[in-house]
């Protein structure tokens, strides 16, 4: 592995986890509640507890907030 | 109702789940305490080495730019009677070259000019070497004489040890040998820091060497597969600015 | 879970572990620093962290990974069960601090990337004692950052309970990276072979109470042998067995079965929790409900679902009662369906 290999990986993993971080804050303010009913009402403490996960596995939300919509 | 039956979102615990909770508890904390005190007792002493991290001071003297910068300290600024060849490293893990020669002060050739810096100063086991803190401002003033640079006879020598970079074995890190720190000696020495050859294999004073190749420039690169590691090398051994150094062709370079 | 999420479900237990935990780890954090300042004074403050967080964190790990088969050995032990959660979290906080000092240290203020220099600074993946092992602590925590960030029952439904403990299970490769991180690093520049010991002596505990707990799961299993059958009915206990209020694990067709004794009556329901896959069996019948013996999980014995306003459901199972022995089909009933507890006669 080459230094710019490393760096181009780093890139993109930086790039997925900062649309992540937007996506879920998105999510967070409109989508969790349709998403799982039994995070309706929740603290703002448990969605800072959830934010560094949904960063992370924000796909499978996105996909769920989709097959929800439709 | 059967056995004591323990179930967390009550109030209370069964009391013989308390007890033996309690008991394994106190147990596994004594032999941890016992455990860390094995750790702590039985590690490497650290070196008595100095960083003195956060006092920068204004060090004036004589300054060497080749093959490696050394300033030759005025009288009493060294921390070691009779050694006043402090090598200059860089800020991080960098060299000091780069600064020297993107100092703003008008300059043409800095070698053997008397110059006023500031840094931060690292020395250990009689060594002394002068952190320029900050970069390219560090050097403060320079004047125009010019004493001769101070080279010596050469002789062969073989002999077996260890490549460490100076910067912090002397001070800046503990430990700062072996491979523990190697990815971070490496790191230095790719930087620009001059690597050194610490002679010998333990014990809590060594020679040191400044290596060199042949050609008398300062080696980086070819031997970083060497870094912190035991290994035997042969070269011609002299003193440049009061620093001993070792000439080697570093593909004679044998692990131990 | 069918109630609403909260950062933590706090409750008089959870308040006491956390309790005992904070004294322990500050106990160990103290007693390290104080250690160094008597017996080595000429630490540097960098070092002095990164090796207290690895006590710290990797003691914890092990401790952690005990929990598990020492509460399967002996009951006694499954509070440490219940809010092991919050040990795991601070467990990476404490691996984090490790991890980012080092990199910091080592590799930061340099010129490559400091995570790059991880990877390329030293390059010998062929050699055994000179391997880069700063690597292979970088994978480990990764996996436990992973772990820590999905710490919770929202995380647990949202990937799927199988995922999630998929997931989670990777603590034993992250433990092996880590057991091969110290191996191939400090201990290839502390080489007192007191160190080597404490080393093979924790992974031996470890690896020794796992082989332990699932050679007693392998000889109970091997009991389960049941031949006497009527109309797909087997014959697999007697009444008398099983005291009141309690359970039975039975192995049968490839059916992980719990048999409860309650009220008089008699019910079956799959063993297995829906919440983390704990031993119902080994539960009890509290206040109506069959009740997980992990973190206390219920379920309504009749239905094998969990009261309202949860929504887990366990599959059922028929029985029947002839001459004082308990007879079973083992052939499971959808999740959730209602079968009338048998009544004991005699």
């Amino acid at each position: 592995m080459s230094e710019q290999t490393i760096m181009l990986i780093l890139k993109i993993v930086g790039l997925y986890l900062l649309a992540g971080a937007i996506f879920s804050v998105i999510f967070l303010l409109k989508g969790l509640e349709k998403v799982d009913a039994d995070a309706k009402g929740t603290s703002w403490s448990f969605k800072l507890l959830i934010f560094p996960g949904l960063c992370v596995f924000w796909v499978k939300f996105l996909l769920d907030w989709i097959k929800v919509k439709s | 109702m059967g056995k004591d039956f323990y179930i967390g979102w009550k109030d209370e615990a069964p009391e013989s789940n308390k007890k033996n909770i309690k008991r394994l508890l106190i147990t596994l904390m004594v032999i941890i305490s016992v455990i860390a005190m094995v750790l702590v007792v039985f590690s490497k002493s650290f070196t008595t080495h100095t960083f003195e991290f956060g006092q920068e001071k204004t060090f004036s003297g004589v300054l060497y730019v080749h093959p490696f910068p050394v300033l030759k300290l005025d009288k009493g600024q060294s921390p070691y009677k009779g050694n006043d060849y402090a090598l200059l490293v860089g800020y991080g893990k960098f060299g000091a070259s780069t600064y020297l020669q993107g100092a703003k002060i008008p300059k043409g050739d800095l070698s053997g000019k008397r110059v006023t810096i500031s840094g931060t100063l690292i020395y250990g086991d009689g060594k002394v070497l002068i952190e320029l803190t900050e970069k390219e401002k560090s050097l403060l003033e320079i004047e125009n004489t010019v004493p001769p640079s101070a080279f010596s006879e050469k002789n062969r020598a073989t002999m077996n040890g260890e490549i460490i970079d100076p910067k912090c074995w002397f001070g800046v890190m503990k430990p700062a040998e072996g491979k523990v720190h190697k990815s971070c000696a490496i790191r230095c020495i790719s930087g620009g820091i001059p690597p050194v050859f610490r002679m010998g294999d333990s014990g809590s004073s060594y020679n040191y060497y400044v290596l060199l190749d042949e050609t008398g420039n300062l080696l980086r690169e070819e031997i970083l597969p060497y870094v912190g590691e035991s290994i035997k090398v042969q070269g011609s051994l002299s003193e440049i600015n009061g620093w001993p150094v070792l000439e080697i062709d570093p593909d004679l370079i044998k692990y131990q | 879970m069918g109630v609403e999420y909260a950062g933590v479900l706090w409750n008089k237990q959870k308040k006491q572990y956390d309790k005992i935990m904070a004294f322990a780890i500050l106990w160990m954090v103290i007693l390290f620093v104080v250690l160094h300042l008597v017996f080595q004074p000429d630490f540097t403050a960098e070092t002095l962290i990164i090796r207290t967080s690895a006590f710290v964190a990797f003691t914890l790990l092990n401790f952690i990974l005990i929990i598990g088969p020492l509460a399967r050995l002996q009951p006694a032990f499954l509070p440490l069960l219940y809010n092991r959660r919050h040990l795991g979290v601070t467990m990476f906080f404490f691996a984090a601090i490790h991890g980012i000092f080092s990199i910091i240290q080592f590799h930061a203020l340099g010129n490559i990337n400091p995570i790059v220099s991880v990877f390329l600074s030293n390059t010998k993946y062929e050699a055994i004692s000179e391997f880069p092992f700063q690597v292979l602590g970088f994978f480990a925590l990764i996996i436990l950052f992973l772990m820590a960030i999905t710490s919770h029952d929202f995380w647990l439904k949202n990937l799927s309970p199988k995922f999630w403990k998929g997931l989670h299970m990777m603590v034993y490769l992250a433990y092996t990276l880590i057991v091969l991180h110290v191996a191939t690093g400090i201990l290839q520049y502390e080489n007192n072979l007191l160190y080597w010991m404490l080393l093979i002596g924790s992974f031996g505990l470890v690896a020794g109470l796992h082989l332990a707990s699932a050679w007693k799961e392998r000889k109970w299993r091997k009991t389960q042998v049941y031949q006497l059958e009527k109309d797909n009915f087997f014959e697999v206990a007697t009444v008398k067995e099983i005291p009141d209020n309690c359970g039975k694990g039975i192995w049968i067709a490839d059916q992980n079965i719990a048999i409860f004794k309650y009220n008089n009556c008699l019910s079956a329901v799959n063993n297995v929790c829906r919440h983390q896959m704990g031993p119902l069996a080994e539960g009890q019948v509290v206040e109506g409900c069959i009740t997980c013996p992990w973190h206390g999980y219920q379920y309504q014995p009749e239905d094998g679902q969990s009261p309202p306003p949860f929504h887990e459901k366990l599959e059922t199972y028929q029985l029947a009662v002839l001459n004082g022995k308990i007879w079973v089909n083992p052939d499971p009933m959808p999740e959730g369906t209602y079968v009338a507890p048998i009544k004991i006669t005699d």
